[in-house]
């Protein structure tokens, strides 16, 4: 095992860790990421049991992302107090979102191969609510420096982490199809990923300070 | 060593530079909007608030006035009316009931004096026409009047005009701060100081009651109200207290202020 993935597993397991503690201050939004966190912590560890032991971890992730999806989906609709429309709109774009990647794991990237137009399609996704959210808080801004507001610190490491996964997969899926991916995209990836938890613990935090307050 | 003459690696590079400072950008032009949107959010709070609070201020204003109307022309009357059918009594009555019908004359014309000395300090209106000062003059006599507290005054012969708008704040100040040193300090003398010269105007009322922590006090709503009207004719609002000790409390304002 490399050191960054065991720098990245022990980072998820804290964050994991500290999201259960909080979890009876937390509001409903942010107990769902936990579980989503801790989902993705045996994920990592499944699919290092399987690659060293199967010598294929891609299952795992087909599996990663649907439930990612799901759970982005009821999240995004219990983080704001969004209208019915919107929430209407999460649970569409999800909807179509897992179908797609349905079909995707029927037919184009089966379970043997690696899920990269799914991993897109969870990105896109995230993306799309990211983008709503942060609309949603302009339009309603509180008191509350950004810094110290839960929904802004889960809301960009979702931005920031998916923005750069969709990113690299468009290019290296549509481009450069021909191409392996360069170590410097593995490290921007796992970069990505160290800032994705470090928003996650902060939000989570925050979240458990201001619904204890 | 990467290869940097491979477009395989060299585009991507780029191309993903690029959108990252894009996303990057983006975040930072989002937190330059949202501090943005609070501060525009926060002003009209503010100016909400604040209107609210006049709103507020009007409405009790209106209803002293009713109240004082009240006072002056039904009770004031039926005050009046006692009064003169006590005149009206025969002298026929023994001497114990003449004692009594001569106190109960007395405690008429009290009452008559009070409710008329009441009636002109709730109604805003008895400030333009006699003034802060003579307002309070009237006030301090009051109080001396029906309470047991020696009162001790160091006021000016007069004061400069102040606009009637900030006159009324100051006035109900004044009122509010007397109200709860005779209610609650359980005080035996109060110092009424007021100093006002060509920059600002002081107002400093002292006692030697109870006094309280003010770190730990839970404000009632007098303290509450001096705060807010305070805070709407922009003056200064000191107080300092401490338990067994008494209490001052210093209303400030510089006269370059606009409200």
């Amino acid at each position: 095992m490399s050191t960054r993935f065991i720098i990245n597993l022990i980072l998820i397991g804290v964050v994991a860790l500290f999201g259960l503690l909080q979890s009876q201050k937390n509001s409903r939004a942010f107990q769902l990421l936990t579980i989503l966190i801790l989902y993705t912590f045996l994920s990592e560890i499944t699919s290092r049991i399987l690659a060293n032991y199967y010598g294929i971890a891609f299952p795992v992730y087909h599996i990663y992302v649907f439930v990612g999806l799901v759970f982005n989906a009821f999240i995004y609709q219990n983080l704001l107090s969004f209208n019915r429309g919107i929430k209407l709109f999460f649970g569409l774009m999800t909807i179509c979102f897992v179908l797609l990647s349905l079909i995707n794991t029927l037919f184009i990237q089966t379970i043997f191969t690696f899920p990269s137009y799914g991993i897109m399609l969870h990105g896109l996704q995230a993306i799309l609510f990211a983008l709503i959210v942060y609309q949603k808080m302009l339009k309603t801004p509180s008191n509350t420096p950004l810094s110290k507001q839960a929904v802004f610190w889960l809301n960009t490491g979702n931005f920031v982490f998916y923005g750069l996964t969709f990113i690299v997969f468009a290019l290296y899926n549509f481009y450069y199809q021909t191409a392996t991916m360069s170590s410097w995209v593995y490290w921007l990836i796992w970069c990505g990923n160290i800032f994705l938890y470090s928003c996650y613990f902060m939000a989570i935090y925050l979240n458990s300070k201001s619904t204890n307050a | 060593m990467h290869d940097l003459n491979n477009p395989d690696i060299l585009i991507p590079l780029i191309a993903g530079t690029a959108l990252m400072g894009i996303l990057i950008a983006f975040i930072i032009l989002f937190i330059f909007r949202y501090q943005q949107k609070q501060r525009s959010f926060q002003k009209e709070r503010e100016q909400f608030s604040q209107e609210l609070l006049q709103t507020k201020v009007e409405i009790q204003e209106q209803t002293l006035t009713n109240i004082s109307r009240e006072l002056h022309d039904n009770i004031g009357q039926l005050a009046s009316l006692i009064k003169i059918q006590l005149n009206l009594l025969s002298d026929s009555h023994s001497e114990a009931d003449y004692d009594k019908i001569q106190q109960l004359k007395q405690l008429q014309k009290d009452l008559i004096t009070e409710i008329k000395s009441l009636s002109v300090s709730l109604k805003s209106e008895n400030l333009e026409r006699f003034g802060l000062l003579e307002m309070i003059k009237k006030d301090i006599g009051r109080y001396q009047k029906i309470n047991e507290v020696e009162i001790k005054c160091h006021l000016p012969d007069s004061i400069s005009e102040i606009n009637t708008g900030i006159a009324i704040f100051l006035y109900r100040m004044f009122q509010e701060v007397m109200n709860n040193i005779i209610k609650h300090s359980g005080a035996t003398a109060i110092h009424i100081e007021i100093d006002d010269n060509s920059s600002k105007f002081v107002m400093i009322i002292g006692d030697n009651g109870k006094g309280f922590d003010v770190n730990s006090v839970n404000y009632g709503s007098g303290l509450i109200n001096l705060r807010e009207r305070c805070e709407m004719i922009n003056a200064n609002l000191n107080i300092e207290s401490a338990e067994e000790k008494g209490t001052s409390i210093r209303v400030e304002r510089n006269k370059n202020t606009y409200v």
